[in-house]
């Protein structure tokens, strides 16, 4: 367990388990499509937006963006 | 799922990911798995990466090819940017600033997992220290146990009797002759016995265990130090300076201490000459320097201040 933090807590400290089920994949390179993938959840975390996505093939990933950086 | 033996002759485990035996292995550009999916592809024949959007800042996912995966630990793949070429020195500092938010949001999410003891953020940069892809990306791994480096560093607290990386940076400041580079709230410098020719270790001047205690000052400046080394070393035989990346924290078992550094392992003796690790350093556990801490430690130095 993460030990806890000093100063300041970012929002959202807390976010929801993903991507823990680590099924092996076999189709996510060029040439072998990943076939889709969940729409995303958003949140966000000190300077950043967080978007959770589930992979087709169970993994997660996770977009980060600065906040206050227009047109990304 | 991978296998691990406790080798009982060196006290140690040993993880066995037979399953990464087949990993992607330098791709060309075109079929750069950590590319956003429609980069550089005819629309007609796009097809998906590992990231399947158009366009982002910073992408985090499970490792296709997991050394860890729950329930008995994570492996994860840091991309820093959507652009392929380049490197952690020439990331806008914006985008590096929040990249340690990024490690930080990892470091707390892993850490709070069960099955997670210690969580190593790294990055492995050029072939000569195994990089496989050349898209800008480090890794996160969560270790199920804590593993013998980490270990070590508790131990050298216990045995200096405090935190021994505080102890340490108080005596590289004092002496001088081994820092490389400061800011206000970081310094990097050459250690004392360092086992390569131009190992670095940048460090919190605050006692800081981890990424979550640090101040949003401190994380700036963090990358900035990180970035000023970097594009240093780059400098230093101008050329892409191969090195491991290691960021060393405190276990996430909530009882024990560390303090966040980053240290630095670069093979490079010279501009075409690797340290290898051979005979004394893999059988007898001791490395053989070829250049003193302080020369390499003026040499890079110099090289920073070049391109700051």
């Amino acid at each position: 367990m993460a030990p806890a933090s000093a100063s300041p807590q970012p929002p959202s400290n807390r976010p929801e388990r993903v991507g823990q089920g680590g099924q092996e994949s076999r189709t996510a390179h060029r040439g072998e499509p990943d076939q889709g993938h969940a729409e995303g959840r958003y949140e966000a975390y000190g300077p950043l937006s967080v978007e959770r996505q589930i992979k087709r093939d169970g993994r997660a990933l996770v977009l980060y963006a600065r906040l206050e950086s227009p047109g990304q | 799922m991978s296998e691990q033996r406790f080798n009982e002759l060196r006290g140690e485990e040993v993880v066995y990911a037979i399953q990464r035996q087949d990993r992607t292995f330098l791709p060309s550009e075109d079929h750069c798995p950590l590319c956003p999916t429609s980069a550089g592809s005819q629309a007609a024949e796009a097809v998906q990466t590992e990231i399947p959007v158009a366009a982002f800042e910073i992408a985090v996912f499970d490792n296709l090819f997991p050394a860890f995966r729950a329930p008995q630990g994570a492996a994860e793949v840091v991309v820093y940017t959507d652009k392929h070429h380049g490197s952690f020195g020439t990331l806008e500092p914006e985008r590096a600033e929040a990249l340690m938010w990024v490690w930080r949001h990892r470091y707390q999410e892993l850490g709070a997992r069960e099955d997670v003891r210690y969580v190593l953020i790294f990055e492995n940069r050029g072939v000569e220290v195994g990089a496989t892809l050349h898209h800008p990306h480090g890794q996160i791994y969560g270790y199920p146990f804590l593993p013998p480096v980490p270990k070590l560093e508790l131990a050298a607290d216990l045995r200096l009797g405090g935190c021994a990386a505080c102890a340490l940076l108080r005596g590289e400041l004092e002496d001088g002759r081994r820092v490389v580079y400061e800011n206000e709230h970081v310094a990097a410098y050459v250690p004392y016995a360092a086992r390569w020719p131009y190992e670095a270790h940048v460090i919190m001047r605050e006692h800081r265990p981890s990424l979550l205690n640090c101040e949003p000052d401190e994380l700036r400046l963090l990358a900035n130090c990180l970035q000023s080394l970097t594009r240093g070393y780059d400098a230093l035989f101008e050329r892409p300076f191969p090195y491991v990346m290691v960021v060393h924290q405190a276990p996430t078992d909530e009882h024990s201490s560390g303090h966040l550094h980053v240290e630095f392992y670069p093979p490079l003796r010279t501009a075409t000459k690797l340290k290898y690790t051979a005979g004394s350093e893999l059988g007898g556990g001791t490395f053989i320097g070829d250049a003193l801490p302080e020369d390499s430690a003026k040499t890079l130095r110099e090289a920073i201040a070049s391109v700051s």
